[in-house]
């Protein structure tokens, strides 16, 4: 594996069409512009809102708000085993159907509170109190309006428009094969939401390099991935697909582990971020993570696109979702996933890795306020974006590409 | 079955829009025709009994805070709170008593009770400054049944009475306002729009379902129930017998030119054992509680329940009983937001009894507000999905068609 | 509260310092705040000795009652107020609304 050491435009040289010009701020603090992503990007791209197991039984569902769509997804599965998401609004005065964020409707429907209007597991107005007084109503027409709705690797999908030209399988397009299986023995085990003034692309963008590893991590974790021989932490593999993108976070397995941290890897090898044994390989994982093998591997990011950032390591991820409010402000959803422990030295060692990397997660958060204050300011009109920073590149051409030509 | 549609069938039925309850235009517009230069109820006359009395208001949908005062000569008069000099609000406070004159605290200009600019402090410094043409801007205002009006046109169309009109002055004929206290005022904003928060004070149908757990009427709440999971079933309801005359449903319904009247059907006083409080309230309630009295049931419904009275565009009157009423105000802040502000009047107890039944009919109106506008917010923030464009209402909810189209009318009117 | 208890009342007294509240948005806000067992405690205390209180409060008009006897009647309407979540909802709060605390509640006429 050749590492990346500061050979100007290796990645570029790779990826031309990436190129290496700066780029303008305008996408960043636009509201013009953010307005054409909530059309040209949020409305015409599936969106992550949840994992398949959220809805195992017939009749479980969940609600999730989509700000982007201006709207709240219910997803259910029908009393025919169908997953099915739908716009949660009444027909008849709009109010939220689904009352509570998840639960199993299969006995009492979904009953309005507002009026009692109710809608079945499969979206049907099964029931109009009083029905007789509504003129022309027709029950059979007037069910919850659906979203496309799909699963790639135990991921819900929905799709604001309920027949998209484009199926799931090619929206996902080049890595729809490579995660087999990846995701499917672990379960989520810790999450929790916050509020940021940033536009939703910063937090994306600082994902996908590392090079603010060794600033923004130093007293954290920058040592345990940069080591001496990589400082700047320059990532080893990039992919750069038609929509999406991962890059590897290398290890430095030769250090001495923090005292809590060995008892974590001792009792929890398997579940890591910052591995400091050799063992964390490719062994057993599927192509797409750790796609390149890089030998001393420490996780993946992927870069799901629109809104979705997985860290995928062994035993492990973590998925970070980010809704738009407005051009600056965000909503950032994170969970936890993780192979179930077997013993308590596990469970343990687990919540070590929570903890550290909730507090990773913290530390991007606060760099980014000031950073969008930044870019707000008129004092930059273009970011060079660095060769080490191509996956930020390509993603800012992505959505760009999106917004101009709608596709 | 009698439907009221069969009574104003210029009234289409199905569904009515979902833009105008979002739309930023559609708000704008509003403002221009349905608020300004309208009859907006905004007090009563026993809040100003005295020369120098006033009351601020300030009111998002005119962009302006509004007092009315009394003056030294016993009239009523609405102003802007802005001095003619540099735009600063010249009373402060919410409400209070002026003596002969007040002061500009910016820059010290002096107004007397009747508007007039009586003094400007080193007045040799302005060139071409004529007192006399800067007194503060008026608004029209007037009175009904002691209700106070005020109107952004100092020279309105229509005068009050015109706008009340027979019909729904002769709603309320002999009904005791002058006697009445105003108890206690609620408000609270909510993240809805204007019209659709005063939608849900005309219609009945939200009773069962919203009101479940407090006003609601056990039969039909489990009558519903029964229904829901047997068509969930895929099954045929059990024939249950028709309640003739169901909470949720209005006895009568009268729709004017822009505002309109609707009764809800009562129950006849039942015979089972009260639980302590209430029973309580039926004992030492002030008396008359009865329906057949001046103002009320004016329709003679033969099992009444309670009046309500919605006056174009934002006020309406709830009547149950001659010794108390409630006025409600739905007052726009923006095209997604509202303030509704309700004031509980009473006549003055007389005893700890009276004053202890009332409080529980207040009581029990702050929980039944808080359930009738708890949907409000949940359905605003579905509005701009694009799951549905329209709205459906049914027969029953055809005074708040009414209330849609009146408003819709004026909003497109050349 | 330190106007006064009527003697034979001597024993709600106990609920004065928490339940005499002088403003209605003190009450509604202290009773959606208990929980259901303080609500119903005072509710029960005060039911018992009900036909008694009403009596004893409405031998004069409301404007004749000495200031001693403040204490016992804010008492009693906080007692309509907890008697909705005992009597009517079952909880101290309905089971659908917005926050209770975005609820102004500005008193008018005294009491």
């Amino acid at each position: 594996m050749a590492a990346a050491t500061g050979v100007n435009y290796e990645w570029a040289a790779r990826y031309p069409e990436v190129g290496t010009k700066p780029l303008p701020v305008t996408p960043y603090i636009s509201p013009e512009y953010f307005e054409a992503e909530r059309q040209r990007v949020f409305r015409r791209c599936w969106l992550i809102v949840g994992r398949v197991d959220e809805a195992e039984k017939p009749g479980d569902f969940f609600v999730r708000d989509m700000p982007p769509l201006d709207t709240s997804a219910l997803v259910v599965r029908g009393d025919d085993g169908k997953l099915r998401a739908f716009h949660n609004m009444c027909k008849h005065r709009g109010n939220q159907v689904a009352a509570t964020p998840r639960g199993n409707a299969c006995e009492a429907g979904f009953p309005c509170l507002f009026h009692g209007w109710t809608y079945d597991t499969q979206g049907r107005l099964a029931y109009v109190p009083d029905e007789q007084f509504f003129v022309g109503l027709d029950r059979s027409r007037t069910g919850l309006m659906p979203m496309a709705c799909e699963v790639w690797e135990g991921f819900v999908f929905v799709h604001s428009d309920p027949a998209p030209s484009q199926p799931l399988t090619d929206f996902i397009g080049e890595i729809r094969t490579t995660y087999d299986g990846y995701f499917s023995t672990m379960k989520r085990v810790s999450g929790y939401q916050f509020d940021m003034n940033i536009n939703w692309k910063v937090f994306i963008d600082v994902s996908v390099e590392g090079c603010h590893a060794a600033y923004v991590h130093g007293n954290n974790i920058a040592r345990q991935f940069t080591g001496t021989e990589n400082p700047f932490l320059h990532l080893p593999s990039k992919r750069l697909y038609k929509l999406h993108r991962t890059v590897s976070i290398p290890a430095d397995l030769s250090r001495e582990p923090r005292p809590l941290e060995g008892l974590s890897h001792k009792y929890n090898a398997a579940t890591s971020y910052t591995p400091t044994q050799a063992k964390n390989t490719a062994e057993g994982l599927p192509p797409g993570v750790n796609p390149d093998r890089v030998p001393s591997w420490a996780f993946d990011i992927l870069s799901l696109f629109p809104n979705m950032v997985m860290l995928t390591a062994k035993g492990t991820y973590i998925t970070m979702t980010f809704w738009p409010l407005s051009v600056n402000r965000t909503r950032v959803d994170v969970v936890f996933y993780m192979d179930p422990a077997k013993t308590l030295g596990e469970r343990v060692g687990q919540e070590y890795t929570i903890a550290m990397m909730r507090d990773v997660i913290r530390e991007d958060a606060d760099t980014l306020e000031p950073v969008q204050r930044g870019l707000e300011s008129g004092a930059l009109t273009e970011i060079p974006f660095s060769d080490e920073e191509i996956a930020c590149r390509h993603f800012y051409l992505t959505v760009d590409r999106m917004v101009k030509n709608g596709k | 079955m009698r439907l009221f549609s069969d009574t104003y069938t210029d009234l289409k039925p199905g569904t009515v829009p979902i833009e105008p309850y979002y739309s930023e235009d559609y708000y704008r517009r509003e403002q221009q025709r349905v608020f300004r230069g309208q009859w907006l109820m905004v007090g009563r006359v026993e809040q100003l009994a005295q020369p120098g009395d006033y009351f601020n208001k300030d009111l998002a949908v005119l962009e302006s805070s509004v007092f009315v005062m009394r003056g030294d000569d016993g009239k009523l008069r609405a102003f802007h709170n802005s001095c003619r000099h540099r735009g600063n609000r010249v009373l402060a406070k919410s409400c209070g008593k002026l003596g002969k004159a007040f002061t500009c605290g910016f820059h010290g200009w002096t107004y007397d009770l009747s508007g007039s600019l009586i003094r400007v402090p080193d007045e040799e410094c302005f060139t071409d400054l004529h007192k006399d043409e800067l007194g503060l801007r008026g608004l029209a205002c007037d009175t009904w049944n002691g209700f106070i009006f005020i109107n952004t046109d100092p020279r309105p169309r229509e005068s009050l009475t015109a706008f009340i009109g027979k019909e729904m002055d002769a709603q309320v004929a002999g009904f005791p306002f002058a006697g009445m206290e105003l108890a206690a005022t609620y408000e609270v904003e909510l993240g809805a729009n204007w019209k659709f928060l005063a939608e849900a004070y005309q219609e009945a149908y939200h009773v069962i379902a919203v009101h479940k757990d407090t006003v609601a009427d056990r039969g039909t709440v489990s009558r519903w129930e029964v229904e829901r999971r047997a068509a969930l079933r895929g099954e045929a309801p059990p024939a249950l017998p028709d309640d003739p005359t169901p909470g949720h449903h209005f006895s009568s319904v009268r729709l004017f030119d822009r505002h309109r009247s609707m009764s809800v059907f009562g129950k006849p006083k039942s015979d089972h054992q009260l639980p302590p409080a209430i029973d309580l309230c039926a004992r030492f309630a002030p008396s008359p509680t009865r329906s057949d009295y001046g103002g009320l049931n004016t329709h003679k419904d033969a099992s009444w329940g309670a009046d309500l009275h919605f006056l174009f565009p934002n006020t309406e009157l709830l009547m149950v009983t001659p010794t108390w009423y409630l006025q409600l105000g739905f007052w726009p802040v923006n095209a997604q937001r509202s303030r509704m502000e309700v004031n509980f009047y009473r006549q003055p107890p007389r005893t700890a009894g009276e004053l202890l039944a009332m409080e529980y009919f207040e009581a029990n109106f702050r929980d039944i507000v808080r359930e009738d506008v708890a949907a409000l917010e949940p359905a605003q923030a579905m509005f701009r999905s694009g799951a549905t464009s329209g709205l459906w209402l049914s027969d029953q909810e055809i005074p708040a068609r009414h209330s849609f189209e009146v408003i819709d009318r004026h909003v497109r009117a050349d | 509260m330190s106007a006064g208890f009527p003697e034979q009342f001597r024993d709600l007294e106990r609920f004065a310092a928490t339940w005499a509240i002088v403003s209605r948005h003190g009450r509604y806000q202290h009773r959606v705040r208990s929980t259901m067992d303080e609500v119903r405690e005072f509710y029960d205390a005060i039911t018992s000795r009900l036909e008694a209180i009403m009596k004893y409060l409405n031998r004069v008009g409301l404007a004749e009652l000495p200031a001693s006897d403040r204490t016992l009647l804010y008492l009693m309407l906080a007692y309509m107020e907890a008697s909705r979540a005992v009597e009517v909802i079952g909880a101290t709060e309905v089971h659908w609304g917005f926050d209770s605390s975005r609820l102004k509640i500005i008193d008018g006429a005294e009491l």
